[in-house]
C-alpha cells in the first residue's frame, strides 16, 4: 500500500521564495526518503532555465537589470520560464523503478483539479496545460535512480507582461542540436476564475484520492530542511555566466557603424571564444585576421574583449574604427 | 575482452528519440554498475542513464547534442 500513499508536505510560514531552496528540498526528497512526496511552493521573481540551455539563448539581458532577477538551472528538461508570487509550482517526488512512464502521468491531476475549479483546461501537443490555446502550466521531470521529479508551474496571477519581456520572444537558437525553448501564448487562471491556494490544493488532493492514493500530512522537518540548504548551494547556484553548457553555441551578432556594418560570429565554449569570422561591407587597413585570431581564447566577455583589442599593436585594421569598438559586438550581462 | 553495445532505452510508453546532452563518462575510463553514463532528453524529461555492468567505456558513438533514436547503439563498453 505505501506506493499508494502521498506525503503531502506542509511548508513553515513566512514562506521561503528561493527556488533553488526548493529544488533543493526535491532532491534532498530523492536522496534521503522512501515514498511519494508532494509540495507546493512560490518564488520572488525568477527565471528557470532547463538544465541544457545557455542563460544568453534565452533571456533578454536588458530587461533584467529592471527588477532583482534571480536566474537558476533545473535539473529536469524542457524551456525557460519565468516565475512570481503570482504563480505556483507544484514538486512531485516518487519512486518509478524501471517502469516507463509518459510526463502526463503526472501532470493529470492538476488538469483535473483545475477544471474541478470551473476552468475548461486541457492538455496540448507539448503536455502543457491550456486554456483554450493559451499556456497556464508547463511541466517538466528529471529521472535518477529510479526515482523521478516531476514539477509544474502555475500562472495564476502572475506579472504576464514581465514575462513576456523577459524572455526572448525568439530564442537564441545556439547550435542545430540543444534544446530550444518553444514561446506560446499564455494566461493566468485569474483570468478564468479567481480561487484561493488552498482550494487549488485541495482539489489536487481530491483528484489523488480519485486516483487511489492517500493524502498524509505532514510538516517539513529540521533534517530536510537542512539538507535541501546543502544542496540548494552545491547545486543550483545562480546562473551568472551567459554560457556555461558543454555543447558548442554559435552566436552572430552584428552591428552598424559609421565605417560600415561588422558582423561577427563566434562559437563559444564553456564560456571561452573558440573561433570568430568578421564579415562586413567595410575597408580594413590590415589583415582581418588579426582581429579575429586576438578573439580566440577569450573568455565571451565585452570587457576582457575590449581591453584586449585596446593592445593590439596595429590600430584600426577596420577603416575608420577603432578596434576595441568591436567589443560592442559581444554581449555584456552587466551594462548591455 | 567482451564488448557490449550501450543501446537507448524506451522510457515512456510513446518515446521514439531523445537527444544526448551529457555524456558523464569520457572514452576509457572505467565505469562500475550504476556510475550515469549520459543523460538523455526526451520531452522535457531528463533521464540518467546507468551502467548495468562494471568495465570500461570503449567507445562513444554518438556526441553530445545529436538526436538518437529508442534501441539505438549509442556506446561500447569493454567488460570482463
Amino acid at each position: 500500500m505505501s506506493r499508494k500513499q502521498i506525503n503531502y508536505l506542509r511548508l513553515p510560514e513566512p514562506r521561503e521564495l528561493s527556488a533553488a531552496f526548493y529544488f533543493g528540498l526535491e532532491r534532498a526528497i530523492l536522496e534521503d526518503r522512501e515514498g511519494t512526496y508532494l509540495f507546493f511552493w512560490q518564488t520572488a521573481p525568477t527565471v528557470m532555465l532547463g538544465k541544457y540551455q545557455e542563460l544568453i539563448a534565452e533571456v533578454n539581458l536588458e530587461t533584467m537589470q529592471e527588477r532583482d532577477i534571480t536566474v537558476v538551472r533545473r535539473q529536469s528538461g524542457g524551456g525557460a520560464i519565468y516565475t512570481d508570487e503570482g504563480t505556483v509550482q507544484f514538486s512531485l517526488i516518487t519512486p518509478i523503478g524501471d517502469e516507463r512512464l509518459a510526463i502526463e502521468t503526472f501532470s493529470k491531476p492538476l488538469l483535473q483539479a483545475v477544471q474541478e475549479l470551473g476552468i475548461p483546461a486541457s492538455f496540448n501537443g507539448r503536455n502543457d496545460l491550456v486554456v483554450g490555446e493559451q499556456k497556464f502550466s508547463g511541466q517538466a521531470e528529471y529521472r535518477h535512480q529510479s526515482k523521478l521529479v516531476h514539477h509544474g508551474s502555475i500562472l495564476i496571477d502572475t506579472d504576464l507582461d514581465f514575462l513576456e519581456r523577459i524572455l526572448k520572444p525568439n530564442p537564441l537558437k545556439l547550435n542545430s542540436k540543444g534544446i530550444a525553448s518553444v514561446r506560446q501564448r499564455v494566461t493566468n487562471l485569474y483570468e478564468h476564475r479567481q480561487f484561493s491556494l488552498a482550494e487549488l490544493i485541495a482539489a489536487m488532493q481530491a483528484a489523488y484520492e480519485a486516483g487511489g492514493y492517500e493524502f498524509i500530512s505532514q510538516d517539513l522537518d529540521e533534517a530536510l530542511e537542512s539538507r535541501a540548504r546543502t544542496i540548494s548551494k552545491s547545486l543550483f547556484a545562480p546562473v551568472e555566466a551567459l554560457f556555461s553548457l558543454q555543447l558548442p553555441s554559435e552566436i552572430k551578432t552584428s552591428r552598424r557603424f559609421k565605417a560600415g556594418t561588422v558582423e561577427l560570429t563566434v562559437t563559444v565554449r564553456k564560456g571561452k571564444i573558440e573561433t570568430a569570422k568578421l564579415r562586413g561591407d567595410f575597408f580594413t587597413n590590415g589583415d582581418i585576421n588579426t582581429l579575429e585570431s586576438a578573439l580566440i581564447g577569450l573568455s565571451y566577455d565585452r570587457e576582457t574583449v575590449r581591453s584586449v583589442l585596446l593592445n593590439l599593436p596595429e590600430q584600426e585594421i577596420i577603416a575608420g574604427l577603432s578596434n576595441a569598438e568591436l567589443s560592442l559586438l559581444i554581449a555584456d550581462s552587466k551594462n548591455n | 575482452m567482451a564488448k557490449r553495445e550501450i543501446r537507448v532505452p524506451r522510457l515512456a510508453p510513446n518515446m521514439e528519440s531523445g537527444v544526448i546532452v551529457a555524456w558523464l563518462k569520457e572514452e576509457g575510463e572505467a565505469v562500475e554498475k550504476s556510475d550515469v553514463l549520459y543523460e538523455i532528453e526526451t520531452d522535457k524529461v531528463v533521464s540518467s542513464i546507468e551502467a548495468d555492468a562494471p568495465g570500461r567505456l570503449a567507445q562513444i558513438l554518438t556526441p553530445v547534442g545529436e538526436q538518437v533514436a529508442v534501441d539505438q547503439v549509442v556506446a561500447e563498453i569493454e567488460v570482463d
